[in-house]
């Protein structure tokens, strides 16, 4: 059987909306937590869960699964020799149905397969930062629109035909840019160049056609 | 009619403290109560003391960990091991502990607990 068709199974249950495999010593197996979770706060998560397994075995009784309830939501935690696996769940899941597919799930991680998923993380970890960049795209860009661009001045030899001034045109363009590289910055860049790319052209060598002393 | 022997007379389940009647449900072998601060107010049954000592910094610890998820507002958590079960509570800024046997039926006794703990 696939292994990603065992978090399938899970994921396939009503209301259960995310789970993860990571390993005692913080390497991650399989994420398919909701995409808002941060590395950054899955990492202090994952500390903390670590850390109270540790503190309930050495001073209460080794406990294997944690069943968090919160108010719309609950984590299940369940442990077996070398790795935790999480489960994030809403109202509507089944505790039971949930218990018995990770069940399942655990009773298939043999050791190989967890080798195999630790080097498909590793091999996704250099990529991994690039959907969060995508993710992105849309926040810079209202913004920067947003922001009261200077309206472009007219080039003096044109000052009969404000319509025609191509030349300046570029420039709300580079403020924009200005003004989100200092929000993404590594978004910013490729546009900065393509912007940069593009030179301006100097408004004596605009050719403007016209007709009777207008343009046309 | 009511045969005497039937006849439960209501003052004595109302006389019963709620410590009494969580104890008093079936398998439960333990109860513990804690107050913010990780003092013990009440403490009765078997395997009490260890939790005790635990149960402040294990509800600390799972409401950081709800924290990390952005889940608010920790209810409840069920603590599994192999030959017990431990029911952890928010009640009066402190913790409550009960710690029942493989046999309890988790939900009913959870239930259970929460309307001794209302009726407090």
């Amino acid at each position: 059987m696939e292994v990603s068709k065992l978090f399938d199974n899970i994921l396939d249950l009503p209301g259960i909306e995310g789970v993860c495999l990571f390993g005692a010593e913080g390497q991650m197996y399989i994420n398919r937590l909701p995409s808002f979770l941060s590395t950054e706060l899955f990492a202090d998560a994952q500390r903390r869960i670590v850390a109270m397994y540790e503190t309930m075995d050495d001073n209460f009784i080794p406990c294997d699964d944690y069943m968090l309830k919160f108010s719309e939501r609950w984590l299940l935690l369940r442990r077996t020799d070398k790795h935790v696996m999480l489960i994030l769940g809403g109202e509507k899941a089944n505790l039971a149905s949930t218990r018995m597919v990770t069940n399942m799930t655990l009773k298939h991680l043999t050791p190989q397969i967890l080798a195999q998923l630790e080097a498909v993380a590793r091999a996704a970890v250099p990529g991994a930062a690039v959907p969060a960049p995508r993710m992105q795209t849309q926040v810079p860009f209202p913004a920067a629109i947003a922001a009261p661009a200077p309206a472009p001045t007219p080039a003096p030899a044109l000052a009969s035909v404000p319509a025609f001034a191509p030349a300046p045109a570029l420039a709300p363009m580079s403020v924009a840019v200005a003004t989100m590289a200092p929000v993404a910055a590594s978004l910013a860049a490729p546009v900065a160049v393509a912007v940069a790319e593009a030179e301006p052209v100097p408004t004596e060598q605009v050719k403007v056609r016209m007709y009777r002393g207008r343009p046309y | 009619m009511i045969s005497m022997t039937d006849y439960t007379n209501p003052l004595d389940t109302m006389s019963n403290t709620p410590v009494q009647q969580i104890m008093q449900a079936p398998n439960v072998i333990g109860y513990v109560q804690c107050s913010e601060s990780g003092d013990i107010l009440v403490q009765e049954g078997n395997e009490v003391d260890v939790l005790a000592n635990v149960l402040v910094y294990f509800q600390q610890v799972a409401t950081l960990i709800g924290e990390s998820f952005g889940l608010e507002d920790f209810q409840e958590a069920q603590i599994q091991g192999k030959s017990l079960t431990v029911v952890c509570l928010p009640h009066a800024g402190g913790s409550v502990g009960v710690i029942l046997n493989s046999r309890a039926r988790l939900n009913e006794t959870v239930n259970l607990i929460r309307q001794a703990l209302a009726s407090a």
